[in-house]
């Protein structure tokens, strides 16, 4: 069950696959056919159901291209 | 189902997509991420005044609502004391690369510290002078290829310098350390330094200087990955990471 959800900002992301890397759920990937406007492979949330909303994958990011969610009960 | 945002942008960054000028992979970013929220956390933001020397983290500059000025290559640091010396009242960081610190402003450095300046420094480490076009810098570990050293850096051409060491032996230093970001654990321990190194401005106590390893793929010619890696198996060990010295006062 997923605990959250990000949001991945294609004007900032430029590739580097440092969210796939650390994300410990693998959660995020590079995806070979996708691409950013600037021309960047773009990483996309592949797994979202396993998402802890952990926010490694923002705060790792060098390109403050990702935003994490939590989802809270109302 | 209600959302609530765990981590994004940091605060105090200028939304400007037209000044992104840091290369893929680069985590320079990183160390901007870490004193905008430490400068946010602390409470500091209406005070703060970033001194930052040419290097690849003009960027710093050019992102952020806090006042921020931009001196000439190896002046930050006395700079900063000109300006902390002027407001006291005010949150001075010093920011620069190893070019700026233990290159060109080595000896402003080292005399900054002497003096006990009451400012943080924060040096970011890639190993090589990365805006100019990768020439060999005093930070550059034994063997790295750079455009100036292009078989790896042998005795002839010295030995790596090692600042944050080096700093802990003066006495007017309050606080020296080094971090990295490697892997989050230790991003979130260099977070732990860059704020006790603030929380010694805000006491009064005396010099306090950061190191940050980071990586630099487009410099080192190595994919993000690899850097990492390099960071990881050969950076860290020559250069190990942790607080060097830790005092609440200088006598």
């Amino acid at each position: 069950m997923a605990k959250g959800e990000i949001v991945i900002d294609e004007m900032y992301c430029r590739g580097c696959g440092y969210c796939a890397d650390f994300c410990p759920k693998d959660c995020v990937a590079i995806q070979e056919d996708k691409f950013t406007p600037q021309g960047y492979p773009l990483s996309s949330f592949v797994r979202p159901e396993d998402c802890t909303a952990c926010g490694i994958c923002s705060f790792m990011c060098p390109h403050h291209a990702i935003e994490v969610y939590r989802y809270v009960e109302e | 189902m209600k959302k609530e945002l765990v981590s994004g942008l940091p605060k105090l960054w200028a939304h400007n997509p037209a000044e992104r000028l840091e290369c893929p992979g680069c985590q320079y970013p990183l160390i901007t991420r870490i004193v905008y929220d430490v400068i946010d956390e602390l409470g500091v933001e209406g005070k703060t005044i970033l001194v930052n020397s040419s290097a690849c983290g003009y960027g710093i500059v050019l992102t952020t609502s806090v006042d921020a000025m931009f001196p000439n290559h190896g002046q930050g640091i006395d700079v900063a004391t000109g300006v902390k010396r002027l407001l006291p009242d005010c949150f001075i960081i010093s920011f620069g690369g190893d070019g700026d610190v233990a290159a060109i402003g080595a000896g402003a450095f080292v005399n900054a510290a002497q003096r006990a300046e009451k400012y943080s420094m924060i040096m970011v480490n890639n190993g090589h002078f990365a805006m100019t076009g990768g020439q060999l810098a005093p930070t550059t570990l034994m063997g790295q290829v750079t455009t100036t050293s292009p078989e790896g850096r042998g005795p002839a051409m010295g030995y790596p310098a090692r600042m944050p060491e080096m700093i802990a032996t003066v006495q007017g230093t309050a606080y020296s350390a080094r971090g990295a970001a490697n892997n989050p654990a230790n991003f979130l321990k260099t977070k732990k330094y860059v704020k006790k190194a603030f929380q010694k401005q805000i006491d009064n106590v005396g010099f306090s200087f950061v190191e940050f390893l980071s990586a630099c793929p487009t410099g080192w010619h190595m994919t993000p990955q690899e850097s990492i890696k390099w960071v990881e198996e050969k950076m860290i060990p020559t250069l190990p990471l942790g607080e060097f010295k830790d005092v609440d006062t200088l006598d």
